[in-house]
């Protein structure tokens, strides 16, 4: 497999930003109204693109089983509404996701967060060994941390390298790296640091672990496609975005849509190319969807917790 | 044509009509407001809505004895009522005039686009809280102004006589009437012939919130009534804002008259992006700067100057970005590009797209939607390949249309953003903090937005140099024109 | 022994740092105490060199610090001082006191409702054609240039030839104290003759009248002719009393910049 080498001019770290008009673009985003049909549309590609996550110290093998049987199907009467596009578990449970996903190639895609997450403070040797398991198990897709750290501290060659090996590790998986950008600062990190993921081999680059906060403004968010756009320009490469943390109502995940569909086009508009890393954001795209199809708004009790 | 890697942009997005359905009720026939009461005219003609087509309104035309009437009664305001009131009265006046506004927002945002055919968006989220928090913040100078001018004494004007252009109009009639009234003055003013709805409902609002008859006095009409207006012996104050012609009429006209004149005319602004500028969110500046309510803004960014190394990249951005612009229905929420205010305006702006192409420039226009079947519309354009001797760089459009120049260093940027007859407005974009200072301090304008473009507040004075005009409106130095110093 | 005769000095234009003659070639004789003087009569062609000078002398001396700018007004009013002219050079260094003060009178932040540090500042508005009443005299002169100089303007000062002898004294003294060339014009002649020309050139930002100095008629003329260029038209009509702050405002342009202020994360973050 191909290693990219770093590039000792860190071009990534060129990258400029400026806050308050991302701020600007991002409010108008949040002025577009969605309404009836595209409403209709958008309510069902949003929940087609969730990575169902579960990442709690409490996690069970039933807990995760009941998460993947959700993912399938998740509203029990509603067999024809669209699967999510993922679990997300950590690699504990990947071998029990599988089990109840069925085998590699189903509608719901499996990830798993190794790499230590969240904090990716362990030898990279176990964070390999982690990914290595976690796809022998059955990960069809790997969420890996960067170390924030290193990055701040300017030893970007660390980072880019860390990358380099887990996405080696992954083999056939999909990597998803999650640069923690409520960690991160300034929009200009944030910039940079998805550039070099990408540069590092990401296939698709995420914003957080959902244990810190600010995690997935808009404001990163726009950062992010814009890196994303910058690459694909120049190269071709299509790389996909997971923003995860935060987004628990259809209303900001529509317009995360939108941000999507105008920086990106019509190529993004997929599972394939863009995630959200949530959990509870489910339930709400299911009421709304709900409310357009019976015209009444449901009680929330209507929607299993899980 | 498409290189190999493009975004498939048009089409991303289909989004349905979304509506803003607030109900407005439009008198089928406008006449004045004066002394307090709204009064019948003549000589009607219609206001229509630029959208559509359709007549909103016959309106009522002020001859010569309307405006005497009508500055008379502010004159009498002046002298009986407005001038003694104590300041603080007055502030409360308009504090309350300031929250009706705010509790009337959506009407009169609404009928701000059905009349000028701006976007909802804009309306609403602009316009209409621009102006009610215009009449806040001089609410609160009315009891202040022993302390507007340190060691000298102040006093009001009088009459103040005010002609607004139909771009933003009610926004306009607020930066006009805020100030003027927060400082004791009394006001004729005459809306612009084709947007004279949003005047009316304001002056609802004074009749609902006890400002005195006399003080705000509504004339409608075109030039002739303008011509009335500033002409009158009685004013002692006249404020114009509009086009840079018709200000040199007016300055002539008033000439030996000793009336206080402040004009603000029309502009060239030119948008400066350096090499190191933030490319993707000056693009976004950018777009403000120019398809701000259809270009039709006299600080509008009309003028692109990149720096050359940057030029084709900058241009990919901006075009990719042009090309999700909804072009379509002023009242549906998603538009971001309404309607041409008038027939007249879009032949203006057609004329000056042909001039350009047959000057040299090559036309490059994209939007998301397609151009609607029926009313007056345009499409966000760039004329590309345009150099400083273009009539297109020189002469104002007041349209979606933007002239791209290109630059090498920082020197000839400012020359070139320098080399016009205007002096109104400018951006600068670059996240290099000296030459950001260095460039905007040397730019031959009233205001200059540091990577921004299109920003308005009322803390902020705005105002041009040379043909753009003179005074400021706005903050601190939006007093000066409303009051006499001794 | 024969009785000393007076040199007589021989009026001259002063234009871009050089003491020269009127390119018409014609005086105006003036009646002084010492006998008769010829006072250049300032024709269209010395304005127009006065306005060039004046252009190209204006952004280096607005760029010049506010204190050295400060120091050269002082100059001259050490200068004014030895040539008897007291109440003068005491005008001269009142205004010099506010060329590094009036910034901080007249400058704003304005505290908009966004990310962006907001400012208005002065700057200066060009070039200045400031006519001055003779019955002002030297005071009158020296007011109109310290109050345009020390805004950062450069000016062309019109001056009646009756006045030509304080013009004179004005000019040399402006010539020894340190004034870079084309800042200050001092432009002899018929008052109505040479506001007839200022009238026909378009590069002058504003006229500026000292005293009363002109006619109705005439002033109507020149506030016409200014609204083709939408020139402005500023006042002093006290010259007794020196510009105020606000006075001298009206001699600058305020600017208002918006700069870009950082903000974390690039906003609210409402979602």
């Amino acid at each position: 497999m191909h290693r990219p080498s770093f590039p000792n001019d860190r071009p990534w770290r060129r990258a400029r930003v400026d806050n308050a008009m991302v701020a600007a673009r991002c409010a108008r985003v949040r002025t577009r109204s969605i309404k009836t049909e595209t409403k209709d549309h958008l309510l069902r590609l949003a929940l087609s693109m969730v990575d169902l996550t579960t990442l709690e110290g409490v996690d069970t093998t039933e807990r995760v089983e009941a998460l993947c049987r959700k993912a399938l199907r998740p509203l029990s009467d509603r067999p024809d509404w669209p699967s999510t596009a993922a679990v997300c578990v950590y690699p504990n449970h990947v071998a029990a996701a599988r089990r109840v996903l069925g085998p590699v190639g189903g509608p719901v895609k499996l990830a798993s967060v190794a790499t230590g997450f969240p904090a990716g403070q362990t030898p990279l040797a176990t964070r390999l060994r982690e990914v290595e398991q976690a796809v022998a198990d059955g990960a069809d897709e790997i969420d890996m941390v960067i170390d924030r750290g290193a990055f701040l501290a300017g030893r970007d060659a660390d980072v880019f390298h860390e990358i380099v090996e887990t996405k080696a590790a992954c083999g056939a998986a999909r990597l998803k790296v999650i640069l923690e950008t409520g960690e991160l600062g300034t929009l200009d990190n944030v910039a940079a640091a998805s550039r070099l993921a990408i540069l590092a081999g990401a296939d698709f680059i995420k914003t957080s672990t959902g244990k810190i906060q600010p995690a997935a403004t808009m404001e990163v968010g726009l950062v992010m496609l814009e890196a994303i756009r910058e690459t694909y320009l120049a190269t071709g490469v299509q790389i996909g975005m997971k923003p995860a943390g935060g987004i628990r109502a259809s209303k900001p995940a529509l317009h995360w849509l939108v941000l999507v569909a105008e920086t990106l086009g019509s190529d993004w508009m997929s599972p394939t190319w863009f995630r959200f890393g949530a959990s509870s954001l489910v339930n709400d795209l299911l009421r709304q969807l709900v409310r357009r199809d019976e015209g009444i708004y449901p009680s929330p009790r209507r929607f299993s917790v899980d | 044509m498409t290189p190999p890697h493009e975004l498939r942009l048009s089409g991303a997005l289909d989004l349905a009509p979304a509506p803003e359905r607030t109900p407005v009720h439009i008198p089928p026939r406008l006449g004045h407001f004066i002394d307090g009461a709204f009064v019948d005219g003549s000589d009607t003609f219609d206001t229509i809505n630029p959208a559509t087509g359709d007549v909103l309104a016959k309106v009522c035309a002020a001859g010569a004895e309307e405006v005497d009437a009508a500055v008379r009664a502010a004159d009498r305001a002046f002298r009986e009522v407005w001038g003694p009131m104590d300041g603080a009265a007055r502030g409360k006046v308009l504090y309350r005039i300031a929250r009706r506004m705010q509790e009337r927002s959506r009407e009169l945002a609404v009928l701000e686009s059905m009349d000028n055919g701006k976007p909802i968006r804009e309306s609403r989220d602009v316009d209409v809280p621009l102006a009610a928090n215009h009449f806040f913040y001089y609410a609160g100078w009315a009891d202040k102004l022993s302390y507007a001018v340190p060691g000298r004494t102040v006093r009001p004007l009088g009459v103040a006589a005010q002609v607004i252009p139909w771009n933003f109009p009610l926004l306009m009639m607020a930066w006009k009437l805020a100030p003027a009234l927060a400082m004791g003055n009394t006001v004729v003013i005459k809306p612009a012939e084709t947007t004279p709805l949003t005047a009316r409902l304001l002056c609802e609002v004074f009749q609902e919130v006890g400002l005195p008859p006399g003080v705000v006095n509504v004339v409608n009409g075109a030039g002739a009534t303008g011509g009335h207006l500033v002409g009158h012996p009685i004013p002692r104050k006249v404020a114009f804002t509009g086009s840079t012609g018709v200000g040199k009429r007016i300055l002539a006209s008033t000439a030996g008259s000793g009336k206080k004149v402040t004009l603000e005319l029309g502009g060239k602004g030119a948008n400066i992006v350096f090499a190191d500028a933030a490319l993707d969110q000056a693009v976004e500046g950018t777009i403000n700067g120019i398809f701000f309510n259809q270009g039709h803004v006299c600080c509008a960014g009309s003028r692109l100057l990149l720096e050359e190394s940057v030029a084709a990249d900058f241009l990919g951005r901006l075009q990719r970005r042009m090309s999700t612009l909804r072009v379509g229905d002023p009242l549906d929420k998603n538009t971001d590009v309404g309607a041409i205010n008038s027939e007249r305006q879009l032949k203006v702006i057609q004329h000056y797209v042909d001039v350009g192409r047959n000057e040299g420039a090559t036309v490059w226009q994209g939007s998301a939607t397609a151009l609607p079947k029926r009313g007056l519309f345009h499409l966000p354009t760039l004329l590309l390949d345009v150099d400083s001797t273009c009539t297109v760089a020189r002469e104002e459009i007041f349209g979606p249309v933007l002239s791209v120049l290109t630059f090498r260093t920082p020197d000839e940027a400012i020359k070139k953003a320098n080399d016009t007859e205007y002096g109104l407005s400018c951006g600068v974009w670059t996240e290099k903090t000296s030459k950001l200072f260095e460039v905007s301090h040397a730019l031959n304008c009233g205001v200059v937005w540091a990577n921004g473009y299109n920003l308005f507040d009322p803390a902020s004075p705005f105002g041009g140099v040379r043909h753009s005009g003179f005074g400021r409106e706005g903050g601190l130095a939006g007093l000066a024109p409303y009051l006499e110093v001794t | 022994m024969t009785a000393r005769l007076a040199v007589w000095r021989t009026p001259k234009l002063y234009i871009g740092g050089q003491f020269v003659r009127s390119e018409s070639g014609q005086t105006v004789a003036v009646a002084t105490a010492e006998g008769i003087l010829h006072a250049c009569r300032g024709s269209r062609k010395d304005l127009r060199d006065a306005t060039e000078h004046a252009r190209a002398a204006q952004p280096k001396w607005a760029a010049r610090a506010a204190l050295n700018r400060g120091q050269i007004l002082y100059r001259l009013g050490e200068m004014l001082e030895g040539r008897g002219a007291g109440e003068a050079a005491d005008r001269a260094v009142h205004h010099a006191g506010w060329a590094d003060k009036v910034t901080a009178l007249l400058s704003t932040l304005n505290p908009v409702s966004a990310t962006y540090v907001n400012y208005t500042m002065i700057r200066p508005v060009g070039v200045i054609a400031a006519v001055v009443d003779p019955a002002t005299g030297m005071l009158g002169m020296v007011e109109a240039l310290a109050a345009a100089t020390v805004m950062g303007n450069s000016v062309l000062l019109l001056v009646a030839a009756e006045s030509v002898d304080d013009a004179t004294t004005l000019a040399e003294c402006i010539a020894t104290s340190d004034w870079p060339a084309g800042v200050v014009q001092i432009v002899t002649g018929t008052l109505s003759e040479l506001v007839g020309h200022v009238n026909g050139l378009d590069d002058i930002d504003t006229l500026l009248r000292v005293g009363t100095p002109l006619d109705a008629e005439v002033a109507l003329a020149a506030e016409q002719a200014g609204a083709r260029t939408i020139r402005r038209l500023v006042d002093l009509p006290n010259p007794s009393i020196p510009a105020t702050p606000e006075q001298l405002g009206r001699l600058a342009e305020a600017k208002t910049v918006w700069m870009s202020a950082y903000e974390p994360q690039g906003g609210a973050a409402s979602y």
